[in-house]
């Protein structure tokens, strides 16, 4: 056993330092090997470590510590349970849940080292449950659900094409203010006729009508109407199923084989919840499609000449991207689209409300490059303090507290090899509070975001991942915050309206499960 | 059976093949060397005027200590001068112009950096904040247009953007 591991470890050493002896000069391990390429001998390297010598909990046997997180007021506080994980093991540990075993890492160097040791294909692992659905459906897999390198590869390529490149995304400014619009008219409605106080009954909901809304107008060209007096029994279906299917796939985390054997009510809600979308994501796309045959039955007849393609043609477009593939990376941009930003979004409100300085000071920048006047592209750059307040509500609440990642090669991180197949989390939770990077770790100050102020490892907070595997919808995310929370601002007081502070809990995307605590008084 | 896969209509693959190639109206995968012209116009160069064939020659310095002399056309950006020069350096690129990485980090003289005319926004300054090596006057490739007061410019591709496993 330890005659194995020696030769692992020379071998990669040998394999690294023959290789890009300069990209390691970083540490002290590769600044040794790196040194001696040419003549490596066992005196020459340092031993590294391996798996096994990782700190980390016992937990049970065949369990290993899931069932931590299962018990009392640890349930949907992953990202809590790992935080105490690592004040009790250090920046990185081991631990075994189920049948595998996962590392964990809290520190920015490390996870420098994880991502820019990613190589071409970086693959952030699926839930084991989304791959069993999709297998028991034959459904073809999307960029959320994707582990294949290829198959990620095509889908990434057009689609972040038509999402991330920033002048893209400007083109969408209208068409979400005019969502943002009919949000506020809701906001009112609902608030005047079904409130005692100035409360949204039910804010969590409004919010996931305004993300599937404006995400819908971006990716379908069309307005699904959910914010709308009264919201299509299909719709609501569809937000209710993203809710379900992220917090019974963030369950079924481990051991979702076994709950699909013996047909648990967790495996069945999830089936349950991924029909519902792919039925109501589909009935949408089929329309969308629809409208965009006959427009090339126009084009071609030369009764129209109209030459601007919409995002759903983009990938239609695409030679490599199969039709059920344009399908479920439609729909997985829709129900992903839907949750993080609705989710973002309440904490915007929910950080606002208790912190009236940031509010004021968000107001007044506001007023005084807008007026009263609807937020354009050009005037959206001039908007920094509201970009800081978005930036610190995910430094607060990343949305996704903790990214993941599989190795695609055996890897030496923080001195241990790590083979290649394991998992490794990484807890942007943890480290976006981390006192050691941000100063008053808990506290909400925008003013930290300033550009000369900013002191700490960028590493410290990736609340939409980094590089080629990073959020997709990153932008257009950012940009949908941006210009709604501008018109809350200037249409709202947000202001507590009960007298304590609400707890995110953890279902995949960190979500006020309750209602929200928040009032909207008319300025 | 409920899916909306098994309702699709099937024949439409062949059909949008066929009316968007010959309309011209959708790129077609375009591979980065292989770039129909209804895609150069969609990169990043909308707002930078751009006189026909007017080229500059522009210098790319290694970390190797190699240099690379590449013709770029005023209105492209510097990735893709890189990437259509075959410069050969290991990773660069990899979010394909898309702004969502560092990897297309280059570095720039003082004088000349103040020069370009593009300055950061605050998505390409978030992003340059994770490069490898970062200085003051770095930049990142996808985000810079060519202008003509760029001849002769050697610019710097520092290390770093490698992939450790080669």
């Amino acid at each position: 056993m330890a005659e194995h591991i020696v030769k692992r470890v020379l071998s990669t050493a040998t394999n690294i330092a023959s290789k890009s002896p300069k990209r390691l000069l970083t540490t002290d391990h590769a600044a040794t090997t790196a040194k001696t390429s040419s003549t490596i001998s066992m005196n020459d390297i340092p031993m590294s470590k391996t798996m096994v010598d990782l700190p980390g909990p016992n937990g049970y046997p065949l369990v290993g510590t899931a069932p931590e997180y299962f018990k009392g007021e640890n349930k949907g506080q992953m990202h809590k349970v790992q935080r105490r994980f690592h004040e009790m093991y250090g920046p990185i540990f081991k631990e075994k849940l189920g049948p595998v075993t996962n590392i964990s890492i809290a520190d920015p160097n490390l996870v420098e080292e994880v991502v820019r040791s990613e190589g071409k294909f970086p693959n952030r692992p699926p839930y084991p449950s989304w791959t069993i659905y999709k297998k028991m459906r034959t459904q073809a897999n999307g960029l959320m659900t994707v582990s294949n390198h290829e198959e990620w590869s095509t889908c990434r390529t057009v689609i972040s094409k038509h999402m991330l490149r920033p002048k893209t995304v400007l083109q969408y400014v209208d068409i979400m203010n005019e969502v943002v619009t009919d949000f506020v008219n809701r906001l009112k409605y609902t608030r005047d006729n079904h409130a005692a106080n100035s409360a949204v009954p039910d804010l969590q909901n409004e919010l996931s009508k305004w993300a599937i809304e404006s995400i819908s107008a971006v990716l379908l060209e069309t307005r699904l109407g959910c914010l709308d007096e009264n919201v299509s029994s299909e719709n609501q279906a569809f937000i209710d199923a993203v809710g379900d299917m992220f917090k019974t796939g963030h369950q079924l985390m481990v051991f979702a084989e076994l709950h699909k054997r013996f047909g648990t009510k967790t495996w069945k809600t999830h089936v349950d919840a991924w029909d519902t979308i792919y039925r109501v994501a589909g009935e949408h796309i089929d329309k969308k499609l629809a409208d965009i045959t006959e427009k090339y039955e126009r084009l071609q007849s030369g009764s129209e000449d109209d030459n601007k393609a919409s995002f759903l043609e983009h990938l239609l477009g695409n030679e490599n991207l199969p039709l059920d593939a344009v399908y479920a990376n439609t729909t997985e941009l829709m129900l992903a689209g839907l949750d993080t930003s609705a989710n973002a979004m309440g904490m915007v409100t929910y950080l606002l409300s208790r912190n009236p300085r940031v509010q004021e000071k968000l107001i007044k920048e506001v007023d005084s490059v807008l007026q009263n006047r609807i937020c354009t592209a050009e005037e959206l750059s001039n908007m920094t303090y509201a970009r800081a307040v978005v930036k610190e509500t995910l430094r607060l609440f990343p949305v996704i507290p903790i990214n993941a990642r599989v190795m695609t090669e055996d890897t030496t991180i923080g001195g241990y090899l790590i083979p290649k197949g394991t998992c490794i989390l990484l807890n942007t939770f943890t480290m976006s509070r981390d006192a050691t990077q941000f100063v008053n770790p808990d506290d909400f100050i925008p003013e930290r975001w300033e550009r000369d102020s900013n002191k700490w490892n960028p590493f410290s907070n990736l609340p939409f991942g980094f590089g080629a595997r990073s959020c997709a919808g990153r932008r257009m995310a950012q940009q949908e915050l941006y210009l709604a929370i501008i018109r809350l601002a200037q249409n709202f007081w947000l202001a507590p309206s009960r007298d304590f502070d609400a707890e995110p809990t953890l279902r995949t995307v960190l979500t006020f499960e309750k209602d929200i605590p928040v009032e909207f008084q008319d300025r | 059976m409920s899916l909306s896969g098994l309702r699709r209509p099937v024949c439409l693959i062949p059909k949008f093949a066929l009316c968007i190639g010959r309309s011209l109206t959708v790129p077609i995968c375009a591979k980065r060397r292989n770039v129909p012209k209804i895609m150069s116009v969609q990169k990043f160069s909308a707002s930078v005027p751009k006189p026909k064939k007017e080229t500059v020659s522009l210098c790319f310095k290694l970390t190797d200590g190699s240099e690379h002399t590449a013709t770029a056309k005023v209105g492209d950006n510097l990735l893709d001068i890189i990437i259509d020069n075959d410069i050969d350096v290991d990773g660069f690129g990899a979010c394909e112009g898309t702004l969502a990485c560092s990897t297309c980090h280059l570095i720039f003289k003082p004088d000349q950096y103040e020069q370009i005319h593009e300055k950061p926004t605050d998505e390409e300054l978030d992003m340059l904040d994770l490069a490898f090596g970062l200085s003051d006057t770095s930049r990142l490739g996808c985000q810079v247009i060519v202008t003509k007061e760029m001849d002769g410019w050697e610019i710097e591709v520092p290390s770093g953007v490698a992939d450790a496993r080669g």
